[in-house]
């Protein structure tokens, strides 16, 4: 019943179809705190952290402990007298849900993984623990936020996946595992997506891979690249990087042909 | 016998070095008397390479006194021994010298290179030096790009979205707040990070002479290259080295 209800939670309903309830157990202006609370109700919910900002009616900016998320009001008064165990103030609120939001789209704000971060991390930051979802003019761009237990890694496993998918993020298609300070265009089924790849001083060298979103396969990739644009779907356009020795960075405008599969 | 002196032929054991990097610094001059062994070979004096020692005429009563100018910008206590050419110590001076005044401001990427070495920490500076000297004995024209900068330019470039990180091993200090970084990047002053220096090959001789070095190298990264970046840390030691630098 519970799994069902979750289920029927918010993915690409209609404005005018039943929006979820939230079983809010504490609301915080950071994401650490909501996600220790929200580690310790999975133990008797299904526990997520909802961004407030994803909901219309809710005071915004802040990260939500949602012992439940679901479109049945009897089932979240029932995980609401659960919940007032751990958080005693829990309470009960329902969201008017955003168009092409994270929780209209069933996206999690904060992926599970996240919980594992090391208390003593130096470089996490709240942007670093949330995932987004970008609406393009055909389908969304979802910048799913994890950490990777990798020792040694000058990341301190932050690893930022970039999926692409049309309607439902059941049906995403991963583009590229990492992808931090993204960009982004889209021309038909074509998106061009830059990310991050290195450091040259003060700067960061941009790499731009231009993706078939109905097979994400890779149709074009260029290095020290950033801002992308398709005029066309057959044309990537974007600034060169060049960063010289006294670490200034030089932009030129730089003109593509990709290939057509 | 010789023994360190001062200009008024007085002997002395230890002497007070100013930060040389500071504005105004001068060097201090030092004297040797007796200079001369036994068999009238001159006594040489065996320093730290942390002490620039320059080395002067003679002066004072029958010409006893070799005079010395004394600089250095590694702040600490070093000592300088007066050797015979059998490698007897006939006397030891020891050199404090100063913390500097300047208050290490200002834009890091643009001191100079003997600032820029300055600020890095103590065990990794030599290593540095060392890099250099290989790049150059390979025929490339390395520059030290960035030693240390403060947290507080790190967060500038952290708001301006220019770099991923608050807080790294560029930015170690000592709890009093002297630059004392564990990591340095290197370009090669004709190409940066264009793309001829890959295509001669200064980043593969980079890597290869810092692992020489047993320091790390961030081209060897492979989720996020930084192919100028050389740290005597490793990733792991980050949380421990901010707690170390007081922040």
């Amino acid at each position: 019943m519970r799994l069902a209800s979750l289920l029927l939670v918010a993915c690409c309903l209609p404005a005018a179809a039943q929006q979820p309830w939230l079983v809010i157990a504490g609301s915080f202006p950071s994401a650490t705190e909501a996600i220790k609370l929200t580690a310790k109700l999975r133990a008797i919910e299904p526990a997520s952290v909802v961004m407030s900002s994803d909901c219309e009616n809710l005071r915004q900016g802040l990260y939500l402990s949602a012992a439940i998320v679901t479109t049945d009001r009897a089932v979240a008064q029932s995980a609401l007298e659960r919940a007032k165990t751990i958080a005693h103030d829990s309470y009960l609120r329902e969201c008017k849900a955003r168009p092409a939001s994270r929780i209209a789209l069933n996206v999690p704000a904060i992926d599970p993984s996240i919980e594992r971060v090391p208390d003593d991390a130096v470089n996490w930051t709240d942007e670093d623990r949330t995932s987004t979802v970008a609406k393009l003019p055909s389908g969304y761009l979802w910048l799913r936020r994890t950490y990777v237990a990798a020792p040694g890694d000058p990341q301190e496993g932050r690893r930022t996946a970039a999926l692409f998918f049309a309607a439902k993020p059941a049906e995403a298609r991963q583009l590229t595992e990492d992808c931090s300070d993204s960009g982004h265009a889209q021309n038909g089924t074509r998106v061009a997506l830059s990310c991050a790849r290195e450091s040259a001083g003060d700067n960061l060298f941009h790499e731009i891979t231009v993706y078939d979103t109905s097979t994400a396969r890779p149709l074009l990739q260029i290095k020290h690249c950033r801002k992308p644009n398709l005029p066309t779907p057959n044309q990537l356009a974007c600034q060169v990087e060049e960063v010289d020795a006294q670490g200034t960075l030089r932009l030129r405008p730089k003109q593509l042909e990709i290939p057509s599969k | 016998m010789a023994n360190f002196c001062n200009l008024k032929e007085q002997r002395i054991s230890e002497v007070t070095v100013p930060y040389s990097m500071d504005p105004g610094a001068k060097s201090v001059t030092i004297g040797l008397w007796g200079f001369l062994d036994f068999e009238g070979k001159e006594l040489q004096l065996a320093s730290t390479p942390y002490v620039n020692v320059k080395k002067g005429g003679v002066t004072g009563y029958l010409n006893r006194v070799r005079l010395y100018e004394l600089s250095s910008y590694h702040t600490g206590t070093w000592e300088i021994d007066a050797v015979t050419q059998s490698g007897g110590t006939w006397d030891t001076l020891k050199v404090h010298v100063s913390a500097p005044k300047d208050q290490w401001g200002g834009d890091s990427s643009q001191w100079t290179q003997e600032k820029k070495l300055a600020s890095l920490d103590a065990a990794l500076r030599p290593k540095v030096a060392r890099i250099l000297d290989i790049l150059r004995s390979a025929g490339f024209q390395p520059k030290v790009f960035f030693g240390w900068r403060s947290v507080k330019v790190q967060l500038e470039l952290f708001n301006r979205g220019v770099t991923k990180v608050k807080f790294s091993f560029h930015n170690a200090q000592k709890p009093n707040g002297t630059p004392n970084a564990y990591a340095a990047d290197i370009v090669d002053s004709r190409w940066g990070w264009g793309d001829a220096a890959q295509a001669n090959g200064f980043w593969d001789a980079l890597g290869d002479a810092a692992k020489s070095q047993g320091l790390v190298w961030g081209g060897d990264w492979t989720t996020f290259k930084d192919v100028a970046h050389v740290q005597s840390k490793q990733n792991s030691e980050l949380a421990a080295v901010k707690r170390e630098s007081g922040l």
